[in-house]
């Protein structure tokens, strides 16, 4: 009899008392792991892509969320990148309407921009842009002035991305760009002070004074607990792979870049009420993270803070913006544009908790097949 | 420490601006708030009513983020002695700016207290933007927003009363077909425009143009 297994679990499910005694079972620092979730709030799971496995779960998503090899005489800069990925997107056109989503921030800002520059006004017609009145407030100039004028656009508040929307367009969204960059809680790090994500990454205790930081609302000893091991399994990862890890920010962007990576691109997925297979096969299809090529990831990997972050409130992305800048001219985007919260909590969405996905794209929940899962479970752990 | 040349004229031509306005309160005991500007680290520009503050912060969102600020509560605020004004604040920070929640402060922007004013660096005058034109710019939308309050509600009208409940209300949704209100909707235009425009000279234009007299 064929066995099923396991290709990514929900990690912010693991909250079943059945579940829960299994996973006790095992010696290994469920605490400090599941604390995990307070360096990126937002993301559902962690799984390693590459180098030393330092994560209690296997990633059955490897192909899916493929890093490349680090190849340091690859030269490639960010607006190459965002060419060639715009130009990948125009072979799509041809065969099916696309649906950008908008949030009013840089990475989604860039993707139109990349559009606008590189796509006639009758190439465009095709192009819808999905956004809500909060994107508009974020950046409004870019909207009056280069979306209204060019796409037709429509509501995000209450899209689904479900079968039906999916079997009408091609989806875009501006993920993983945070990771490419340095994501997650750390992103906050530059309100209090830009410069020190400079440090070289050897001041070990100054490293764990920051991560202790992301932790303000946790008693002592659970953030000692958690950053010790965070600390620990993040350099037993570093020490295996080649990547050069130099400062604050190479760490907190090889923990996203690595291990935040593969739940990015699934996180959609969460807004689905439908389960049956088609629906994920139809998803990896057809919902398309522009910041997921090759390209992009190269440049990441080969670039290091100076390429990245010029150490200001600002200074993130700094080259997405120069990219939206060089089109639009707005100096006050390029200037004074930093992170604000996502959009996303905008919109009001039925969240329909699956815990696992199956490697025949079937998704299990707990209420329906927890025995199917503790079952199953053994396998996706590997300790 | 008390340093007078912080409070010398930076900017002469500031004055001389139809629109400045010091941004002092009317008295000593009288609130005073600073829109507090993360990317430079200082006060933008100070004035002396709250509900004016938020509005002028809301229209200034679309090139920046500013967050609304009491001055008085800082430890070394001193009427006599130690007052900010709108030719002074861009050399003055807060102590406690990192306690100020910047990444949400674009959807949510309570009032912060500030602990200290303390020196600022001179880092706002290297991110790249011109503060004087900014300050020029805070003090015509300002100049603009006070005027559109006082007509609102200093002196009984109608439009005050439509611009707070149909704002909710939305009557024209609910089957009443009202002419629309000629002066409500000046009032809109004028917002929209310093909420849209990027260069003064036109924006002034634009506003001169709608011929709303207030």
């Amino acid at each position: 009899m064929f066995m099923k297994k396991i290709l990514y679990v929900n990690q912010q499910e693991l909250t079943n008392p059945a579940i829960i005694d299994m996973l006790l079972s095992y010696n290994y620092n469920w605490k400090a792991f599941i604390n995990l979730h307070k360096f990126n709030t937002g993301v559902d799971s962690h799984y390693v892509r590459a180098g030393k496995n330092v994560l209690p779960f296997v990633n059955g998503l490897e192909d899916y969320s493929y890093m490349p090899m680090y190849q340091p005489n690859i030269t490639t800069t960010f607006e190459e990148a965002t060419d060639i990925r715009c130009a990948q997107i125009k072979s799509l056109i041809s065969t099916s309407p696309v649906l950008i989503l908008w949030s009013g921030g840089i990475d989604s800002t860039l993707i139109i921009t990349s559009i606008l520059k590189h796509f006639s006004p009758s190439e465009r017609t095709n192009i819808h842009i999905a956004c809500n009145r909060v994107s508009i407030y974020e950046y409004p100039e870019f909207y009056f002035k280069h979306i209204l004028p060019n796409f037709k656009v429509l509501d995000s508040t209450w899209i689904v991305v479900d079968s039906k929307l999916l079997s009408k367009y091609y989806i875009i969204d501006g993920e993983p760009a945070d990771q490419l960059f340095c994501a997650g809680a750390a992103q906050t790090i530059p309100f209090t002070d830009p410069t020190i994500l400079a440090t070289p990454v050897n001041q070990s205790q100054k490293l764990k004074e920051v991560l202790k930081s992301l932790m303000p609302n946790e008693p002592q000893w659970e953030k000692d607990l958690t950053v010790n091991w965070f600390y620990q399994i993040m350099m037993d990862n570093i020490q295996s792979v080649d990547v050069p890890i130099e400062t604050f920010y190479d760490f907190f962007w090889w923990y996203s870049f690595n291990m935040v990576w593969t739940s990015i691109k699934i996180r959609t997925l969460a807004s689905q009420c439908e389960f049956n297979p088609d629906a994920v096969q139809l998803y990896m299809n057809k919902f398309i993270h522009w910041f997921d090529t090759e390209e992009y990831q190269q440049w990441s990997i080969n670039t290091r803070i100076d390429g990245k972050f010029n150490q200001t409130l600002s200074g993130n992305k700094v080259i997405a913006k120069k990219y939206i800048y060089d089109y639009t001219q707005d100096n006050y985007y390029y200037r004074c544009k930093f992170k604000h919260l996502s959009t996303g909590h905008v919109k009001e969405k039925f969240v329909a908790p699956w815990f696992c996905i199956l490697d025949d794209y079937t998704r299990l929940t707990i209420s329906d097949n927890l025995d199917e899962i503790l079952n199953l479970l053994p396998a996706h752990i590997k300790i | 420490m008390f340093n007078e040349k912080l409070f010398t004229y930076k900017y002469s031509a500031m004055t001389e601006n139809q629109y400045f306005n010091y941004g002092l309160p009317d008295h000593p005991r009288a609130p005073q708030y600073g829109l507090y500007f993360p990317v430079g680290d200082c006060f933008l520009f100070v004035l002396k009513d709250q509900r004016v503050a938020y509005t002028l912060s809301a229209i200034l969102s679309s090139r920046y983020v500013t967050i609304v600020t009491l001055l008085n509560t800082a430890d070394n605020y001193d009427p006599t002695t130690m007052m900010l004004d709108n030719n002074s604040c861009t050399n003055w920070t807060a102590s406690n700016k990192n306690e100020f929640n910047t990444i949400m402060a674009l959807y949510t922007n309570p009032l912060r207290y500030v602990k200290e004013l303390v020196v600022a660096s001179d880092l706002h005058n290297n991110i790249g933007i011109n503060m004087q034109q900014e300050q020029q710019w805070a003090a015509f939308c300002c100049y603009w927003i006070e005027r559109i309050y006082h007509q609102l509600y200093s002196s009984p009208n109608f439009i005050d009363i439509d611009y707070e409940l149909n704002n909710f209300l939305q009557i024209d949704g609910l089957g009443y077909q009202a002419r629309p209100s000629l002066k409500l909707d000046s009032i809109r235009q004028i917002l929209k425009i310093l909420y849209l425009e990027k260069d003064f000279k036109q924006a002034e234009s634009q506003i001169n143009a709608i011929g709303l007299c207030l």
